[in-house]
């Protein structure tokens, strides 16, 4: 009897024993799916140290410091300002030991630490020192090195969203810098090819004084694109300093006419001034690259023999152009990108050149202090620019300037 | 002249030397090269030129120093070649004493005409005539009498004296500190708003289409010329 009695007393202990190691399981389990659960959440490392610190304080009764390396293999703790020197020195040399999960070191500081490498499949993140002396209940050895193991692949996983996002960030700039180089590209070949059967024609023979005309005609075309994309690097480098000046609008667009008078030379102009427009203070040259690609642009996108007619208005504020063309107008859903680079009405080019003139007519109007606008009016499109009015220096009358 | 025009051509660019040679050469002209500020002044010891076409783009940037030099001896015309953008550079070649500039790339027949405008203007002289015709405008210089097919224009003082100096410098760049000193004196060189009114002005009195002159021709970001 007795002895079955302490078979059966022994046999309970023992079950009891097991009930109370499978709760402490079940209990370690759920700790770890919480552990797990928070993780998933944090974006930065910062955030996970956070979190990480919170919970072994809360959940397991004691401090932690997380350690994670640098691109130069030196760990560095997160979200703590003071370190101690010896604990760095024993994680740094746990780190480079190459153990990279499951082991544990004990370190014997004030207080008893344990310091628990990171480390996954790929590689050794860091290093968890837990301050296991200052707990109630020193946790399970067990318990540690899956906290660490979560803790790792979670450190991981932060780790590639950031190299993500740079790859994003990078790869936005790099298409940027291909699309800018394939629109090149592509725009430069066109009249390179041009010129380069032109003129091997009239190496081998056929000099025709048509094919040399047209040699010149692609060169020319070329040297517009060269002094866009030019510009346009410039103005893009932020190396921009206006030389300002007072200046008439009429003599700028004159300038510009003269300048690109073969491009113009099958489209009427005419010129609207008002009498005593106000002058402006602007850059010279830059503004006559305004107008001369605002008057290709016209021409370029008009029927030969349609007029393109270019006025003006102002206030007390500001002075408005626009220069009209009798085309079709700008493809409607494309106006508010009008002024983009490499924009183009059609998509395939049919009408030669980078679509770069307007957008550096926006930058260099802009950066006067003005703004630009393209519309669609009955008949065609109309680009308007407005350039702050300022104040017109005095010019004496006659009698009062001395002679000299 | 009994001989053909001398031409200096002051180019390092052996490809752009060789185009130019022949441009000079297809006038009827004899064409000198130099390379560089050295071996041209050498060429001018040599062969005085009848008129120097200098590439402002040299490396050393010795362009506006063969300008100083030549024009310690010289009036005879330098036609300069230049990029668009070097405006500065450009102001200061006219400034020390460079007759005209053509910005690269230029056409042939523009360069042609060029030269042979700077050197008719050099063989006129300084005994200009009293008159000066342009579209249909008579300018009679001695008596200050503008006249427009016919009917007589007013001007007043200061629009007169700037018409002067541009017709007295026809064919030529002036840059805008040159008139503004020349018309109204030395301390005014800054004032180029000056320049915008007169000129305007003058546009609209003489000029068939004033919003696309003839004659009073802009060059933008250096000054005025005047071409009858």
């Amino acid at each position: 009897m007795l002895v079955v009695s302490l078979l059966i007393s022994h046999l309970s202990n023992a079950y009891r024993d097991k009930a109370i190691e499978s709760e402490r399981r079940a209990g370690e389990a759920r700790l770890l799916q919480a552990l797990a659960q928070l993780l998933s959440g944090a974006l930065t490392h910062e955030h996970a140290a956070a979190l990480i610190y919170d919970f072994m304080q809360s959940r397991v009764g004691v401090e932690s410091t997380l350690f994670l390396v640098d691109r130069n293999e030196r760990l560095h703790a997160i979200g703590k300002s003071a370190i101690n020197q010896v604990e760095l020195a024993a994680a740094q040399g746990i780190y480079a030991s190459g153990v990279a999960t499951g082991a544990v070191a004990e370190l014997h500081a004030d207080v008893a630490t344990v310091l628990l490498p990171l480390g996954t499949a790929t590689r050794r993140r860091g290093v968890l020192a837990v301050y296991v002396g200052g707990a109630d209940e020193r946790p399970e050895q067990t318990l540690l090195t899956a906290i660490a193991a979560l803790l790792a692949t979670a450190v991981e996983r932060i780790h590639f969203v950031e190299v993500a996002q740079a790859t994003e960030l990078e790869s936005a700039s790099v298409r940027l810098r291909n699309s800018i180089l394939a629109a090149i590209s592509h725009d430069i070949r066109t009249p390179l090819t041009v010129l380069f059967g032109l003129a091997d024609q009239i190496a081998l023979g056929d000099a025709s004084s048509e094919s040399a005309r047209a040699l010149r005609d692609q060169a020319y075309r070329l040297h517009r694109m060269v002094d866009n994309l030019l510009d346009m690097a410039r103005l893009k480098s932020g190396h921009v300093s206006l030389r300002r000046d007072w200046q008439a609008v009429p003599e700028i667009v004159a300038a510009s006419v003269q300048s690109i008078a073969p491009v113009l030379a099958e489209h009427p102009l005419h010129l609207d001034w008002p009498a005593d427009l106000p002058l402006l203070r602007v850059d010279a040259l830059l503004m006559e690259r305004v107008f001369c690609n605002l008057l290709e642009n016209a021409a370029k996108y008009s029927p030969v023999g349609k007029p393109i007619t270019v006025g003006a208005d102002w206030d007390a504020d500001s002075v408005r152009i626009h220069i009209d063309n009798a085309g079709a107008g700008f493809p409607p859903d494309r106006l508010p990108h009008v002024f983009g680079m490499f924009e183009r009405g059609e998509a395939e080019s049919v009408i030669p050149g980078v679509g770069m003139g307007l957008s550096i007519c926006r930058t260099i109007v802009e950066a006067h202090g003005g703004s630009i606008e393209a519309s669609n009016r009955s008949g065609g499109a109309r680009v308007c620019i407005s350039l702050p009015r300022e104040p017109q220096p005095a010019v004496p009358a006659e009698s009062e300037v001395g002679h000299v | 002249m009994s001989e053909a025009p001398l031409i200096l051509l002051l180019e390092d660019e052996p490809e752009i030397r060789r185009f130019v040679r022949n441009a000079i050469e297809r006038e009827g002209m004899r064409c000198h090269e130099a390379e560089g500020l050295q071996q041209g002044l050498a060429q001018c010891a040599d062969a005085p030129p009848d008129l120097v076409i200098l590439d402002l783009g040299l490396p050393d940037g010795s362009g506006l120093d063969f300008i100083r030099e030549f024009r310690l001896w010289s009036q005879r015309p330098v036609l300069v070649l230049s990029a668009r953008s070097a405006e500065q550079d450009k102001i200061a070649a006219l400034d020390l004493g460079a007759d005209d500039f053509l910005v690269k790339p230029f056409a042939v027949g523009e360069l042609q005409a060029r030269m042979r405008a700077l050197l008719r203007r050099a063989e006129r002289g300084v005994a200009d005539s009293a008159t000066c015709h342009f579209g249909d405008v008579k300018v009679d210089m001695a008596r200050h009498e503008v006249t427009r097919a016919g009917l007589p224009v007013h001007l007043t003082a200061l629009e007169f004296r700037l018409l002067a100096v541009l017709v007295a410098n026809a064919g030529k760049v002036m840059t805008h500190r040159h008139l503004l000193r020349e018309v109204w004196g030395p301390g005014h060189a800054e004032d180029s708003h000056y320049l915008r009114v007169y000129v305007g002005h003058l546009r609209q009195k003489l000029e068939a289409d004033p919003a696309l002159p003839r004659h009073l021709i802009t060059e933008i970001g250096i000054g005025y010329r005047f071409v009858p």
